[in-house]
């Protein structure tokens, strides 16, 4: 282990001492071997949080050390990652990095940097749409900006319709945000803010829920009209849309929840309606 | 969750308060032996033994567990809640009502 990491070192520091790398090295580019040390070193701080999670006794301190490990140590390696390819940022290698930076440190500065480079150089690569489509409900402030890029590429319709369910995602997550939020508890609340930032947050909590509400709406029909017939998860992408607009419509905060009729695990027959009278907590759960 | 939802339907017991599932498992048979031990006593419908059935189809739920918090009147108040934050808004609309009555 030691001796591979004075190995990566090395190959590190000949290829800083040595731009610029010439095309006849057909090898892999150098700065993946930085990548690998950092891949590494992330590793550790997420051991590093998982002790110290474990090891605290109070909900705030749990928070307290994971926002102290991932500002100290998460961070720079973030930054540090960007920096490895900042000058290399066309290169198809360069990607991966760019997406690491974005699934382990979504809030950082360094990801709305890497999120910036992958919208210019990357918006065709798979890879790209696969990371930024996974925060359409946990939408980050690069997020959209991203999809965005990836919606205007020239791509097959099968991914062309998951940029747009993504972006339409994303409204729909802002516009319920606000509501969400309020009813936390404080430490979850408080985890919320570590992975959003306070200022974003502040931004967050300020958006026109009925504007996004409608640009939602806008976008799920823009993706069935367009791409009704393209097949998303295992429904069809009009199945898919049909039943978000469903929720947007019938499942809010303040509307009347529709019933359900069926049966209970031994076969009894019975009504959600049946509990008018009485508040109820619906768990969708499954024992896994 | 369990022991959570245990608690929670324990200490709201003789209220007038309700913990309904819906359940995506696969193996009904499996389930019943999971509730017995885990002392689930409350009401869940079956949602066709699929992850991807009628009910949860319906209320376009992808993420397990998600919940709702209905009123009195079958109002929904509240989603995707949980711990404190859970408890505190069922007592709050179980106070609500009485203040009401």
């Amino acid at each position: 282990m030691s001796c591979l990491c004075v190995l990566l070192l090395l190959l590190g520091r000949a290829a800083g001492e040595d731009p610029p790398a010439k095309p006849a090295e057909k090898s892999q580019p150098a700065y993946l071997a930085e990548f690998d040390k950092l891949k590494a070193d992330m590793n550790k701080v997420q051991q590093a949080m998982n002790q110290e999670y474990a090891a605290a006794k109070t909900d705030e301190e749990r928070e307290a050390a994971i926002s102290r490990i991932q500002t100290d140590k998460g961070l720079p390696l973030a930054d540090k990652a960007v920096a490895l390819v900042r000058l290399h940022a066309a290169d198809k290698e360069a990607v991966q990095v760019f997406t690491w930076v974005l699934n382990y440190q979504p809030a950082s500065p360094a990801a709305s940097e890497a999120a910036k480079l992958l919208a210019q150089h990357h918006p065709k690569n798979p890879q790209t749409l696969d990371t930024a489509s996974r925060f359409s409900r946990a939408p980050m402030p690069w997020t959209e900006k991203l999809l965005q890029a990836v919606a205007k590429a020239d791509l097959p319709p099968d991914r062309q319709v998951r940029a747009l369910l993504a972006l339409a995602e994303c409204a729909k997550t802002k516009a319920e945000f606000p509501s969400l939020i309020k009813n936390l508890d404080p430490a979850m609340a408080k985890s919320v803010q570590a992975r959003f930032g306070k200022e974003y947050l502040a931004e967050l909590l300020a958006l026109d829920q009925a504007k996004l509400e409608s640009q939602a709406v806008q976008l799920f029909n823009e993706a069935a009209a367009r791409y009704g017939s393209e097949k998303y998860g295992s429904a069809t992408v009009a199945d898919y849309v049909k039943s978000t607009l469903f929720e947007l419509e019938n499942l809010a905060i303040g509307k009347t929840a529709p019933d359900i009729e069926g049966e209970d695990i031994d076969g009894g027959k019975f009504k959600l309606s049946d509990y008018r009278g009485k508040v109820v907590v619906l768990d969708f759960w499954g024992n896994w | 969750m369990y022991p959570h939802e245990r608690s929670l339907v324990k200490r709201l017991e003789g209220k007038s308060f309700a913990l309904i599932g819906v359940n995506s498992d696969a193996d009904r048979k499996q389930l019943k032996e999971v509730m017995k031990k885990e002392q689930i006593t409350w009401r869940s419908f079956w949602d066709g033994g699929k992850i991807g059935g009628p009910i949860a189809t319906r209320w376009n739920v992808h993420a397990w567990p998600t919940i709702y918090v209905l009123d009195q009147q079958g109002v929904i108040r509240a989603k995707h809640l949980r711990g404190s934050a859970l408890d505190k808004k069922v007592d709050e609309l179980l106070q609500d009502k009485r203040g009401s009555e």
